[in-house]
């Protein structure tokens, strides 16, 4: 252990803080953590699986010496609980409060939050918090996390399993963090330690993977309770769809309420892809997702009818309501439990970290399509990003069937701009433009439209095609196929583009792209995590600018060409019959940048700037 | 059995009865009723129960067809008040950005009265929705959860649904009053985001209240009378018919452009029914001037309480041989001794010892205490130097005519000096004689002794002075290093502030702290920033702070430049203050910053162009919406800004594109003047802006537009660095 080992054991028998005592102990979090207002000097969480009343519970006991690294704060300090666990004890506060908690995006959960607030005056100030956990449905308990809103010098994380538990323990992102574990057996217990020096917080970085991606954390497996026959535990990923099943047979669907709403949909359509779509459209269009994570509503899904009377539900009771449409015309349609590309985990382990959220397949020729009608728009057998190529479970009767979504090509969200112009005695440009969008462009695109007033649909029109850009001015915009499919969303106009060019004695330089597609998507090498762009994409732009009499062309700049691995842009100028065109394509294949190859990104960056910023000479005759 | 059948009959007819109850046997006044029954007040004996928008609405989102606020205040017991309040909302939902908008309510949307109390006996609330759908049928929404959560999930919601729900609460309380208490205040601009069809807004009082409002431009019809058959109680009505809805324009002062209604209810004994008596109305519009005088009037009487500081202050005069100032250096140095005093150093002493320090000093409020202001009276009384009361109005918030509580009043001490001189309530970078920008041109209340030995004041009115834009200027100064390689540019610039230009960015980029002890060792105050000779306590103490002021003043400074230069691609390298502007040596605020900017020079061809119009910096760019403003521009002050590039030029290279530069836009309201020249080996850009006034009518906006348009295309501007051959 290093040098603040030593400190860090005198401190821990003290319980509250007295002012400045703790300079030095604050210095030497300072070196290791600089600009921070608290440091965990050392951080201890035991969890211990035991019997209480006879009935299996996991106990996590938490004590953490908290040290004030700058001239003092309010510092903040939170606990989570939920209905199936509790906080027992909660010390070194001298208030603390409990409340529901609620996030963005998230309706009603059961999630509640134990918080205390301590005041620091002074640099070198710490007291030690200590809490009680208890886990009283230990399906409820999958992971315990190596990380925390604070960063820690020394963090020990001990498991205590008595013979009569079968718990597996799964580590997870353990490289890198220099993590030293140790499993020992004492007495009827095995004991698991792991311990870390210099460990960093939560971090915020825009576009980043979910956490199970990026940070240390052990999964617990709790698969059996040797004592107990009450208790249902995931042995295998059997035992956990059966008790997914179960909550599914409880739901009480009375598909006689939606009768009429399915009857009503599918007459006069004539092929399967027509009902499909009618029914899968009505759902996206007419049910609002409110998120609902509350105990076990969290994973049971409300009934077909409740959602539809309700016009609102979460994306289980959305899937539930699909499926029994769905099922009520006449086809094979199946619950889908699987989680988002936030979720590292899949199937292959028994346990409810790998879900967060549930779609309907249908089963047709031997393949399964898959429906998520709480993706707003988009269009039937086209998938959002969050699930493509996600490892499923799908229901099967008693059974299951584990597959994955398939994956889409970025071909399915285009974005395409096509422009015939004039060049002004002004040099501003005018003339008509069309821009098309498909797949989750156009998804993004129309729930938007839905949200805003009638009043600023124009507003978000002209924003959309000048994207953002105050030199770009539109007028007498039409837009088409503003409904659900695969149709793209289509917007005609006129433009008018200024500022695009500068004179010099005579020579003209115009620069043709105003839109400038990622030329400012440089990405912070210091940067710790991947780089997750929102999908996988096809964009093209086309540009043709009619020259008028008494200009000539004096140089036009080189075409562009790059093809990496997961994305490629071309762009060239061309000249023909006094008309220059300009054209621009892009194209990623992957929505994933890695770390390792930002520094490469930033490069091409560079030469796609540089090409944009090549002008086209003309020269006054 | 026949038992059982008569009791189920019975006790359907029971429900029935009860869910028609009959109107007339429904209380009028909200505080009569049960909580139980409150819901039958707004969805039962509302006399508002249209549903239909009419044509000129029809292509709203929404359209509030009932916006009803409620108040009742009553002394129910010689030493109990009740409060109760209703606000209720009924919204026919017109398109799905309606129904997306509605279908989640946060407790917000129920709106709220804020009522001035202190000791509750006994408090309730309730609240009830329901949805009404096209054919009628209405669907009451369950609120049980909503108690817990604060949000409530509408069912079953659908466009051409009317959304109908309130919010109730009476409140219980002991509180003795004194004389003219407000118990409550509200104020609100005729316009929203929705139209609104039907509003009315209801206020019933017993006879010991006094309504003091404000119905600009007749933004409601006032209805007021008893309630009948009930003789000590008042009722007041505002309502207004189809409303049109309006969106915000910047530089907007709702104040200033739209009508409005402003009230306070004050408690006043008897006051309504002396009024009635005397056939005078019952609602008063009136500048409360006797209870401007009444407050302000210890102003003009001495200020024992500044004894102490006014000796601290003549013992500074004293040690640093300033004894023989004249009127107004003794005022300007009382001033920022007095700042000092009881602002900056106390700032800094009251942060050490806090836990949540203030790492910069956050902005003051012009309608502070004034308890500085009282230590200068005193002064002025031992000089006799005559001085007056000036009240005013943030011009966003009105004017001085539309006060109508004391509260409201802004103030300023003026010195009967020629011109007068204005002093407002000091705060870190206030200067002694200038008027802010807020009440600026705006009318003013001046309150004056009557003569020498008489304590009665006497009211006039005159006109604040405003600023002009050569006042409030700043200036920047930009040394741009173009690099042999032609990589990037390195740019030294230095910023100076000037008038009112130096009030808000210093807050965010001085370093305060050097600035008091610079202050402490002028004052010889007892206080030491420096660890220095400090126990080790302290040292750690300040040390600390120091470094954590820094760390800020770092990240906004650094922000500041990538803002100024609207670059992300710049490497920020240097930023110091070179005066602080504060009042005490300089009135301006002067600083350098130095960074490197990437992307703003080009190789084509042969030769290189540089994007010049960048340098200057990040400037107002108007979006469509934008251009086609609606209302008056309101800003806080007149001001321009200059700006001053001086670019070498490598080498080898001639510049060309001069005029690409050069601009001309002049007209009454402001303007933008640019141009370039060449002097020895440097480029030389000039590029002037100028807001003219505080204020121009909507009529001028296509004149501003004018320079505001050709400064933000100076952004795109461009000169070529071409290849000497």
């Amino acid at each position: 252990m290093k040098k603040y080992k030593l400190l860090a054991l005198c401190v821990i028998s003290i319980t509250f803080a007295k002012a400045q005592k703790y300079v030095e102990l604050a210095k030497s979090c300072n070196e290791v953590f600089p600009d921070q207002e608290v440091v965990i000097s050392e951080s201890k969480v035991e969890m211990t699986f035991k019997a209480v009343k006879g009935k299996p519970q996991a106990i996590e006991s938490v004590e953490e010496f908290v040290v004030c690294t700058n001239s003092g704060n309010k510092f903040h300090y939170a606990v989570f609980y939920d209905d199936n666990s509790s906080i027992d004890k909660f010390s070194g506060f001298y208030s603390s409060i409990k409340d529901n908690y609620s996030t963005d995006g998230i309706f009603h959960s059961d999630l509640k939050i134990m918080a205390g607030v301590r005041n620091f005056y002074n640099f070198g100030e710490g007291f030690s918090v200590k809490y009680l956990k208890s886990y009283k449905d230990l399906k409820y308990l999958t992971k315990i996390n190596f990380v925390s809103r604070f960063k820690t010098l020394e963090k020990e994380i001990k498991i205590t399993i008595p013979e009569a538990f079968d718990v597996e323990i799964v580590e997870r992102n353990f490289d890198g963090f220099g993590i030293v574990s140790n499993k020992v057996i004492e007495g009827k217990n095995t004991v698991y330690t792991y311990k870390l020096e210099e460990v960093e917080n939560y971090r915020a970085e825009s576009n980043q993977p979910g956490p199970s991606f990026i940070y240390p954390h052990v999964l617990l497996l709790v698969k059996e309770y040797s004592k107990g026959n009450d208790t249902e535990f995931f042995k295998t990923t059997a035992d956990q769809y059966n008790w997914y099943k179960n909550l599914v047979d409880e739901i009480g669907n009375e598909t006689e309420t939606i009768e009429p709403i399915v009857k009503q949909l599918i007459e006069g359509k004539k092929t399967d892809q027509e009902k499909i779509e009618s029914i899968f459209y009505w759902v996206q269009d007419n049910i609002k997702y409110i998120a609902f994570e509350d105990g076990i509503a969290g994973f049971k899904p409300a009934s077909c009818q409740e959602v539809y009377s309700n016009l609102y539900g979460d994306c289980k009771g959305m899937a539930n309501l699909t499926k029994e449409m769905l099922i009520l015309a006449g086809y094979d349609a199946r619950l889908v439990w699987l989680g988002t590309r936030r979720i590292a985990y899949d199937y292959s382990m028994p346990t409810l970290a790998a879900d967060n959220h549930m779609i309907c397949a249908l089963r047709m020729d031997g393949q399964y399509i898959y429906l998520d009608p709480t993706e707003k728009f988009i269009a039937y057998k086209e998938i959002a990003e969050r699930i493509q190529d996600r490892p499923v479970m799908i229901e099967d009767g008693n059974t299951y069937v584990l597959s994955s979504v398939n994956k889409n090509s970025p071909n399915q969200n285009y974005r395409k701009i096509k422009m015939q112009l004039d060049l002004n005695e002004d040099l501003s440009m005018n003339g008509e433009v069309e821009m098309a969008f498909s797949g989750e462009y156009k998804s993004y695109f129309l729930d938007l439209n839905k949200k805003v007033k009638k009043k600023d649909k124009e507003y978000l029109l002209q924003q959309v095609l000048s994207t953002g850009e105050n030199k770009i001015k539109t007028e007498d915009l039409e837009i088409e196929n503003l409904t659900q499919g695969k149709t793209p969303v289509r917007i005609n106009g006129n433009l008018t583009i200024e500022d695009v060019a500068s004179e010099f004695d005579g020579e003209i330089y115009i620069y043709m792209d105003p839109f400038q597609f990622y030329g400012n998507s440089k990405i912070d090498v210091e940067r710790k995590s991947d780089y997750w762009m929102s999908f996988k994409k096809m964009e093209s732009l086309e540009i043709s600018v009619a020259i008028p009499e008494g200009l000539l062309v004096e140089s036009i700049p080189e075409p562009m060409q790059i093809e990496q691995e997961g994305y490629a842009f071309e762009g060239s100028f061309n000249l023909k019959d006094n008309t220059i065109h300009y054209s621009l394509h892009a194209k990623f294949t992957s929505s994933i940048l890695k770390k390792e190859d930002f520094i490469k990104w930033n490069k091409i960056l560079k030469t796609i700037q540089d090409f944009y910023e090549q002008p086209i000479i003309l020269k006054r005759k | 059995m026949m038992k059982h059948i008569f009791f189920t009959v019975f006790l359907a007819v029971f429900v029935v009865q009860a869910q028609s109850s009959p109107i007339a046997t429904l209380p009028d006044l909200i505080s009569e009723y049960e909580m139980k029954d409150i819901k039958s007040y707004c969805w039962v004996n509302s006399k508002f129960n249209g549903t239909e928008v009419p044509e000129q609405f029809s292509s709203a989102s929404a359209v509030f067809l009932r916006y009803e606020n409620s108040i009742e205040l009553n002394q129910t017991t010689k030493n109990r008040k009740k409060y109760t309040f209703l606000t209720h909302r009924k919204i026919k939902l017109m398109d799905a950005a309606a129904v997306e908008r509605f279908s989640e309510l946060q407790r917000s949307d129920f709106g709220s009265v804020e009522f001035n109390y202190q000791y509750t006996i006994k408090s309730n609330t309730e609240y009830g929705a329901r949805v009404i759908k096209e054919d009628g049928t209405i669907e009451e929404v369950d609120m049980s959860d909503f108690y817990k959560t604060d949000k409530l999930a509408i069912k079953n919601l659908e466009k051409g649904d009317i959304l109908d729900f309130f919010y109730y609460k009476f409140l219980v309380v002991a509180d003795v009053l004194p004389d003219n208490f407000p118990i409550t205040f509200d104020r609100f601009v005729m316009y929203g985001y929705y139209p609104i069809l039907n509003f009315e807004y209801k206020i019933v009082t017993d006879e010991n209240w006094k309504i003091n409002l404000i119905n600009k431009n007749k933004a409601v019809k006032q209805k007021v009378g008893h309630v009948p058959n009930q003789k000590n109680m008042f009722r007041f009505v505002f309502t207004r018919d189809q409303l049109e809805s309006s969106e915000n324009d910047f530089w907007f002062y709702p104040y200033q452009e739209e009508a409005f209604v402003k009230f306070v209810i004050l408690n006043s004994k008897n006051f309504l029914s002396k009024r009635e008596k005397e056939k005078q109305p019952l609602i008063v519009r009136e500048v409360p001037k006797k209870e401007l005088i009444t407050k302000f009037k210890p102003y003009f009487l001495t200020y024992s309480a500044g004894a102490n500081e006014y000796e601290k202050f003549r013992k500074y005069l004293k040690r640093n041989n300033k004894t023989s100032l004249s009127d107004h250096d003794f005022i300007k140095e009382y001033y920022y001794f007095l700042r000092h005093y009881f602002i900056t150093k106390h700032f800094f002493e009251k942060n050490l010892n806090r836990a949540n320090k203030d790492l910069i000093p956050p902005f003051g409020h012009l309608n502070s205490n004034n308890k500085i202001i009282m230590h200068l009276t005193y002064g002025l009384k031992r000089k006799s130097i005559p001085y007056t009361i000036a009240l005013g109005q943030t011009r966003s918030l009105g004017n001085i005519d539309e006060i109508i509580h004391v509260d409201e009043a802004d103030l300023l001490l003026v010195i009967e000096s020629e011109p007068k001189l204005y002093i407002t309530e000091p705060y870190f970078y206030t200067k002694y004689g200038q008027v802010p920008g807020e009440v600026e041109g705006s009318k003013a209340m001046e309150l004056k002794k009557i003569g020498e030995k008489s304590n009665a004041l006497n009211t006039s009115y005159f006109n604040f002075p405003v600023s002009s834009h050569q006042d409030n200027k700043a200036v920047y100064e930009s040394s741009v290093f173009i690099k042999p390689d032609m990589s990037n540019v390195e740019v030294s610039t230095k910023m100076t502030l000037k008038g009112l230009q130096n009030s808000d960015l210093p807050h965010y980029l001085v370093n305060w702290l050097d600035m008091v002890q610079d202050e402490a060792i002028l004052y010889g105050s007892n206080i030491t920033i420096d660890s220095k000779g400090k126990s080790k306590k302290k040292g750690v103490q300040i040390d600390a702070y120091r470094k954590d002021i820094s760390k800020v003043l770092d990240e906004n400074r650094e922000s500041f430049v990538k803002n100024h230069f609207d670059s992300e691609n710049l490497l920020f390298k240097e930023y110091k203050d070179l005066a602080y502007g504060n009042g005490l040596n300089t009135n301006d605020y002067q600083s350098e910053f130095k960074c490197e900017i990437d992307g703003l020079i080009k190789k084509v061809g042969p030769n290189y162009v540089l994007k010049v119009g960048k340098l200057v910096g990040g400037q107002l760019s108007l979006d469509q919406d934008a251009l086609a403003r609606k209302s008056g521009v309101h800003m806080k002050y007149a001001r321009s800004y200059h700006y001053i590039l001086k670019i070498n030029i490598p080498e080898g290279y001639e510049v060309k594109g001069l005029s690409n530069l050069s601009n001309n836009v002049d007209n009454e309201t402001g303007s933008l003047i640019s141009s370039a020249s060449i002097e020895e080996n440097t480029l030389v850009v000039h590029f002037d802006k100028k807001y003219k006034h505080n204020y121009e009518p909507l009529e001028n906006w296509g004149l501003m537009k004018e320079f505001i348009i050709a400064g933000d295309k100076f952004g795109a501007k461009e000169i070529l660095l071409k290849k000497i051959k």
